[in-house]
């Protein structure tokens, strides 16, 4: 529970300055201008008032223990700090002060004490490095910024507290409302996930919101995610997406900044939005804030200008959004109000020289409607546009409507007044069509979520402990990757079917396997020092009798011998050919913070050249494999096109979710590659052909 | 006396390690061993005396009494190569006699370290074939296998030694090739007459050097993590990729040591993310702070270096082709092999014929 930081009845600032200018003396101001309620005392042992209030020597001097203390001294006194606030039993503590694992080794021990300091006393701790909290609900400006932001449901965390300057500013500036700031500094206690878990009950939040430049702890905010959008959406903006802000990341703040991919991916099997600049975040914290969750997806426009219709219908369709149909009782009641010239269908135009009261008539006509879920509303400021009054109107039409509308008032100066009534109603306004589609966007796409529920996969039945041993045995040989053979029976061993075959010492013994398994046959040579088979002339498919594999088996070893004079070779593996049919490319990367990740996409010239692939988090359903692979921009080919029969789906999907589960499972896996899954006929199954596992050094 | 002479097929064969582990062998058996080393090829000085830095290494590891420059006679010096390619004749022959005298004297069997192959020392006249004839000597003959499909260099050694080859130990013996050089191999030299003593599989820490090696190699600076200097680095990588494929290349590596640029931040994390043993930063770029506090915390030494990555990557080239075994846990660590792959009753017991 963090209670102590978001409501306390007491807090103490230490390290309060007398003078203006300094951290604490700027923090103890703030909690005095922004009116908070409660009991505040400085901690100065230099001083004897500041700012009207006694000031207290030292923690345990103050009358009683406070709720919260918020520390302000240099760096290297901190933990003494702290100590006294563990003696004195204080649940909470902010620590702005700087000059911790930012400053390199010295700094990181200091901060490694007081973390240490924290957890053996049990007292919770934000920062440090940071700006501080801001808790609207309860007056409370506990941070360094300017003063208390406009009330509101949005709940934000900030990796960048200088970016939170400019979030708080933007909310006082008419953007979203505030309930809560939270600046995360170090992390050296409290971090994102802390953070969720404690507002998902929270009535004073209608939305999470946060700027991440990396996750502390992939697993638990995974799971506190996921609990959270349950019941409130979660936006987040992550920076560090190119190679050259990965490395701004990692001398920001000391941790990488992951695979884009794996954040993405790790965002949406959470149930949160990403969105990708700042302008975007505060666009979806305004929407959350004030817009109500549709109950469908059908979306209806409504414009003065055909312009702007158009251009919202494009950006809706872009962004996936549904455009409601009209019924015709909704058409007959807009002839009826409109004139003849306007636009009865979705999107409604109601010509530029719309009143007040023909946008109130129009929109009562479609919130009446079964088949709108929510409203865009739009006006740009023409000849005999009113503004003010438009919204005024469209304030009194909306009503007590469970409709979500969001308006877009395009324009300058004109229609800035008219946005300021909006808001101060609670309508979310945007300045472009563009911006407020994205708005419904997210509105809409929470709205999914939260119907279909994430997925859940159930383990299918394997046998991860002789897999987990074979891994173990092919650790010993030192080597990167496991050999094809063992790849391949681990991943039987894991139920994913795959080719016949044995590796042949010699070739009487590639003979008999050959004929053991059925012509016609493949032969890859098999040596834990050759990663690319190919590349040293290690393969021959297609091999159809006996007659060919003697001349095939002895050319393969030649070549190698020439080709990789220093590898050791084992033998070669002889498989038998999968029939032609469908490939896939199934492959696992381990991130950083997230574990191991999926990929999916078509094989051969779909992966190379085309990138259709697609990603999620380990482990998936056979049902959110199926999803994978309708994802791809060439699933049409899976389907079957112009009379093929379709792929068997099924199967494809048992052999993804499988994979998924191996890398869930078997912890060596640190990388693997299917490339391909040959996908046959409905009905006919498909099997695994190249098994490549990486095991790491 | 018994005199054995242990030789290889090739340098860096691991003659000084096996050397050790048998002197350290012998005097848990309680036979009493002397060690010589007749013709040096690292140069140190001992006192007044120029000797060998193995020799040196060996005679402290078994507490010898000989003095270094006894124990390893001749030293190949540039002052002794100038002589011989002016046409002078030094007294090599006489010099390593007179020593060996010594030596020999009051022990049951000398270990004789001896030339890395059958060429070595023959502008002296102390070629494998001469050293073992002039000492009364049999040979042990260390042998890396590699990838050679046919063992000719052994059998060739067999027809020049004759019956002073006591024998073959493999070593450095890749995993993949060990049961096939028990099996087929020694079968096989079995039957010509060529008796295997065992085949010691290769041991990534044998090769490995400690970071504080890799800093005095390349006069770095250590900027963070100490507390992980004396850890064992078994190889290295470069690192100048982005951070996710430097993540997944890095993964493929253990124990090793990453080379990268003072201001890759990404890569320096990615490496200390993974299992590494150390991070040198190249161009006398240090890193961030806060790289520097994460490598602090996990004790992962970052060592500062001026020169650029390709320098410094031709210098831990090097490094880590010439490891040398002065370090008292590797040859401890080549007993344990020993007694595991080697059959040393047989060995011990040949010495005492």
């Amino acid at each position: 529970m963090l209670d102590g930081f978001f409501t306390p009845d007491t807090i103490a600032v230490v390290g309060v300055a007398r003078e203006p200018g300094k951290v604490g003396h700027f923090v103890f101001r703030n909690l005095i201008d922004g009116g908070f309620p409660g009991t505040v005392w400085p901690v100065n042992p230099k001083a004897d008032e500041i700012l009207g209030y006694a000031c207290y020597p030292s923690v345990d001097a103050l009358p009683h223990p406070p709720d919260l203390v918020i520390v302000a001294v240099p760096a290297p006194v901190v933990s003494e700090v702290i100590r006294q606030c563990v003696a004195g039993g204080v649940s909470s503590a902010i620590i702005l002060s700087a000059g911790f694992k930012e400053t390199g080794p010295v700094g990181a021990r200091l901060e490694r004490e007081l973390a240490q300091v924290a957890t053996d006393g049990g007292i919770r701790l934000l920062g440090p490095n940071c700006l501080g909290l801001v808790a609207t609900p309860t007056r409370l400006n506990a941070a360094f910024a300017g003063s208390l932001p406009r009330n509101g449901g949005v709940a934000f965390f900030s990796q960048s507290g200088a970016l939170g300057t400019g979030i708080l500013d933007e909310s006082a500036s008419g953007g979203p409302g505030i309930a809560y700031f939270v600046s995360l500094g170090n992390r050296a206690d409290v971090s994102e996930h802390d953070l969720l878990s404690e507002w998902e009950d929270d009535p004073a939040v209608r939305v999470a919101a946060g700027y991440l430049e990396s996750i502390k702890d992939g697993e638990r905010f995974l799971a506190a995610a996921r609990s959270f959008t349950r019941k409130r959406p979660l936006v987040i903006l992550k920076a560090g997406t190119s190679d050259a802000g990965a490395r701004a990341v990692s001398s920001h703040t000391g941790s990488l900044a992951g695979s884009d991919v794996a954040y993405d991916s790790a965002l949406r099997d959470c149930g949160a939005l990403r969105v990708r600049t700042t302008e975007e975040l505060m666009d979806a914290a305004l929407a959350f804030d004030l817009v109500p969750i549709p109950t469908g997806p059908g979306v209806a426009l409504l414009t003065n200008a055909g312009g702007l219709g158009v251009l919202a219908t494009d950006e809706a369709e872009r962004r996936g959004l549904s455009m409601a149909s009209l019924d015709s009782d909704t058409v007959a009641a807009l002839r009826a109000c409109l004139p003849d010239a306007a636009a009865f269908y979705n999107p409604v135009d109601v010509l530029g020289d719309a009143d007040p009261q023909r946008y109130a008539d129009a929109i009562r006509a479609l919130l009446s409607d079964d088949g709108v879920h929510s409203l865009l509303v739009m006006l740009t400021p023409q000849a005999m546009s009113r503004p003010v009054e438009t919204a005024e109107a469209i304030v009194a039409a909306v009503g007590e409507s469970e409709v979500p509308v969001i308006a877009c008032f395009a324009g300058g100066d004109a229609v800035e007044p008219a946005r300021s009534v909006l808001r101060e109603a609670g309508v979310a306004c945007y300045p472009s069509p563009e911006r407020a589609v994205f708005a419904a966007s997210l509105v809409e796409r929470f709205r999914v979520i939260r119907s279909t529920g994430l997925d859940s996969a159930e383990q299918p039945e394997v046998d991860a402990a002789s897999a987990a041993a074979l891994l173990t045995e092919a650790k010993k040989l030192e080597r990167p990757f496991v050999i094809d053979e063992v790849a391949a029976e681990v991943a039987s061993r894991f139920g994913i079917p795959v080719p016949c075959g044995a590796v042949a010492e010699d070739f009487s013994a590639a003979k008999r396997i050959a004929e053991g398994c059925g012509y016609p046959i493949a032969l890859k040579i098999s040596s834990p020092d050759i990663l690319h088979k190919s590349d040293v002339g290690g393969v021959v498919i297609g091999v159809e009798d006996s007659e060919a594999l003697r001349t095939a088996y002895d050319s393969l070893l030649d070549r190698v011998r020439r080709r990789a004079p220093g590898a050791a070779v084992a033998g070669v593996y002889v498989q038998k050919m999968a029939s032609a049919g469908r490939e896939l490319i199934v492959g696992i990367n381990r991130d950083a913070t997230f574990g191991p990740l999926l990929m999916v996409g078509l094989g051969g010239v779909y992966v190379e050249v085309l990138k259709d692939v697609t990603f999620a988090l380990c482990p998936v359903s056979p049902k959110r494999a199926k999803e994978m692979l309708a994802s791809l921009t060439g699933y049409a080919l899976l389907r079957g096109v112009r009379g093929e029969q379709a792929a068997d789906l099924d199967a494809a999907a048992d052999i993804v979710s499988r994979v998924s589960w191996m890398a869930a499972l078997l912890p060596d896996v640190i990388e693997l590659d299917i490339n391909p899954v040959i996908v046959l006929d409905r009905g006919q199954g498909a099997v695994a052909a190249d098994i490549r596992i990486g095991i790491g050094g | 006396m018994d005199c054995l002479i242990v030789a290889s097929t090739e340098p860096y064969a691991g003659k000084t390690g096996v050397t050790a582990a048998l002197l350290l062998e012998a005097a848990e058996r309680g036979v009493v061993a002397g060690y010589f080393k007749p013709f040096g090829t690292m140069p140190v000085t001992a006192g007044e005396h120029e000797t060998d830095s193995d020799a040196a290494y060996l005679s402290s590891l078994a507490a010898l009494k000989a003095p270094a420059h006894v124990v390893c006679p001749v030293v190949r010096t540039r002052a002794l190569i100038e002589q011989v390619l002016a046409g002078e004749t030094p007294p090599v022959v006489d010099r390593v006699l007179e020593s060996y005298q010594i030596i020999s004297r009051d022990v049951q069997v000398v270990f004789v370290e001896g030339p890395s192959d059958l060429s070595q020392g023959a502008v002296f006249g102390l070629n494998l074939q001469r050293l073992a004839q002039m000492l009364c000597g049999r040979v042990l003959l260390l042998h890396r296998p590699g990838t050679a499909e046919l063992p000719e260099e052994l059998v060739h050694a067999r027809d020049v030694l004759g019956d002073d080859l006591l024998g073959v130990l493999f070593n450095d013996v890749s995993l993949a090739r060990l049961t096939a050089t028990t099996t087929r191999v020694a079968g096989y030299l079995d039957s010509v007459g060529i008796k295997v003593f065992g085949a010691i599989p290769h041991d990534a820490a044998l090769s490995a050097v400690s970071a504080a090696e890799i800093v005095s190699e390349l006069d770095g600076v250590v900027l963070a993590g100490e507390a992980g200097l004396e850890e064992p680095v078994e190889s290295f990588m470069v690192g100048a990729m982005g951070q996710e494929k430097a993540l997944r290349y890095f993964r493929r590596r253990a124990r090793k040591a990453v080379v990268t640029g003072g201001d890759r931040s990404d890569v320096q994390l990615a490496a200390l993310e993974t299992d590494t043993r150390c991070v040198i930063c190249t161009g006398g770029m240090a890193p961030s702070s806060i790289v520097l506090s994460r490598a602090d915390e996990l004790g992962i030494p970052m060592v500062l270096v001026e020169m650029d990555t390709l320098s410094a990557v031709e210098r831990m080239e090097v490094l880590f082709g010439h490891v040398r075994v002065h370090d008292a846990s590797k040859v401890a660590r080549i007993r344990e092999l020993l007694a595991a792959h080697a059959d040393l009753d047989s060995l011990f017991a040949e010495l005492g014929d």
